[in-house]
């Protein structure tokens, strides 16, 4: 398992833990309002959960763009890295 | 027999200013979007009160362009807010033109039934409840009149009550389906032109049937968001958590509208989020207890302003978020309030907010002062009620300042900035509390 995979299948596994529901299986560009049904607000709460999950925090003014399941594992990735320098 | 059911769906703004801020905003009238293009729960009533042997056909008038030639029917029920109540006129002295008689009710029309009267066959007068079955049969028998009264009281108890039929949505691209769980609010507050003007007493649903309504609904669409059509839900917290119980195993998502006193009840508070509560929606009205002064005649709201914030701190870390209103043009508001608003929008952190213009709908006690008082600007005004357009002169500013106010506090809550602002305060409160 590699890294981008692992991280994959970390939010994934946040998603599902965060809609208290099973989740269909997710292609990464898949558009998760739609795959999932998600109303605005609990968008919102998915991103929540998987901030507080996996310990990042999203830049604020790329809360819009993060709808796929990739653009999340870059965010996160790139947080992460923000994190480090 | 075949019944045309005929909503006037749509909220447009008449400020050209307003109405182009609105294209490049976020957010701004979103609230109306919703409201515009929800189902008419009062006609779906309408068409459960019917008697199972008539067909009855539900329509939306944005369907239909206004030359379009007019489907055919033996008799035509309208309904409609009353920023477009003189379209709804139009399209009833057509049909009446065509031979077709027609009928009308709602609240514009229950407050101003001479008005309506004018281009109707028959008018119904507050609930349908009481009056359409008796209406129906006239018809039927040939002896339809002028006016019928409907019920003030008892809506939701046999034999009046009937439950809407959700059934007429079937295959109509709703993404929200209303269910009415009460009728009237006692705070009765003076600008209010909602279902209390045609309420004797404030009304409760039994918790069963508003179950049994929201499986109806849900039988029929597959839409699992669904708005409360009420103008206060929870005035009776005991009754509100029997609801919320009930309604908790539906596994529905929804939105409704209450007052402020929901945050003093965290057992309440948890229940809505439990039970699938997005959102409620609580008219504020202003950040200054001053501009409250005489709002309501107990001046409830005026003893609740300074516990605002926490409020709704307390509601939406719960992840459910609130919908602030406020109105500008009280008339205890200054040029001062426009900030006033926008530096509480910005503490409170609210993830959406409403504001609109003081708008004194027809039949009102707002409405009769502004003309004991010769401030209406115009003597009829009912197109400009769309809550953007100011109809009197404000007390504490000019007409003028009211406007550009307006827009200016339109721009500052509206923008992506801050908008981005509160919803990432939104998510640091759920964080918290996960």
């Amino acid at each position: 398992v590699t890294d981008a995979e692992d991280l994959e299948a970390r939010v994934q596994a946040a998603i599902a833990g965060a809609l208290r529901r099973s989740v269909p299986p997710l292609s990464p560009d898949d558009d998760l309002v739609e795959r999932l049904g998600l109303d605005s607000l609990e968008g919102l709460r998915l991103l929540a959960a998987i901030e507080k999950r996996l310990a990042v925090r999203f830049a604020d003014d790329r809360l819009a763009e993060l709808r796929t399941l990739r653009a999340i594992v870059e965010a996160v990735r790139a947080g992460r890295e923000g994190e480090r320098r | 027999m075949r019944i045309g059911l005929i909503a006037m769906s749509g909220v447009r703004v008449r400020s050209p200013e307003l109405a182009r801020l609105g294209v490049t905003l976020p957010q701004f009238v979103s609230r109306g979007r919703v409201v515009a293009s929800l189902p008419s729960l009062g006609l779906l009533t309408v068409a459960g009160l019917t008697p199972p042997d008539v067909e009855v056909v539900y329509r939306e008038i944005a369907e239909t362009g206004p030359d379009d030639p007019l489907e055919r029917f033996d008799l035509v029920g309208l309904s409609s807010f009353t920023a477009q109540i003189d379209e709804a006129y139009a399209l009833a002295d057509r049909y009446r033109a065509a031979g077709v008689p027609v009928v009308l009710g709602g609240i514009h029309v229950s407050l101003l039934p001479d008005e309506a009267a004018a281009h109707a066959d028959s008018v119904v007068l507050d609930g349908a409840e009481g009056a359409w079955p008796a209406l129906v049969a006239d018809f039927r028998a040939g002896r339809l009149r002028p006016r019928y009264q409907g019920l003030r009281a008892r809506v939701f108890e046999e034999p009046w009550y009937a439950r809407p039929r959700f059934d007429l949505l079937r295959g109509r691209p709703y993404n929200r389906l209303t269910v009415q769980t009460s009728r009237g609010c006692p705070l009765n507050c003076e600008f209010c032109a909602a279902s209390l003007r045609i309420t004797s007493s404030f009304q409760q649903k039994p918790v069963e049937r508003v179950v049994a309504e929201i499986r109806a609904a849900l039988a029929a669409t597959d839409e699992a968001f669904f708005e409360l059509a009420d103008d206060n839900t929870f005035v009776n917290k005991r009754w509100g958590k029997e609801l919320l119980r009930a309604i908790r195993p539906l596994g529905i998502r929804w939105f409704t509208e209450t007052d402020v006193s929901v945050a003093e009840d965290l057992e309440l508070l948890d229940l809505l989020a439990e039970s699938g509560c997005a959102q409620v929606l609580i008219g504020f009205e202003s950040p200054d207890g001053a501009a409250l002064d005489g709002l309501d005649p107990h001046n409830w709201k005026k003893a609740r302003c300074d516990r605002y914030l926490e409020a709704i701190d307390r509601i939406q870390s719960r992840g459910v978020t609130v919908n602030g209103c406020f109105i500008l043009g009280l008339d205890g508001q200054g040029p001062g309030v426009f900030e006033q608003v926008r530096d509480f929008v910005a503490r409170s952190a609210l993830l959406e907010v409403q504001i609109t213009v003081q708008t004194p709908f027809p039949g009102t006690p707002l409405f009769e002062r502004l003309r004991r008082e010769g401030r209406l600007l115009r003597e009829r005004f009912w197109e400009r009620c769309t809550l953007f357009d100011v109809n009197y002169r404000p007390r504490g500013m000019t007409v003028d300042e009211l406007e550009s106010g307006l827009r200016w506090l339109f721009s500052e809550i509206y923008s992506e900035r801050e908008f981005t602002r509160r919803k990432r305060h939104y998510m640091e409160l759920v964080k918290g509390r996960m």
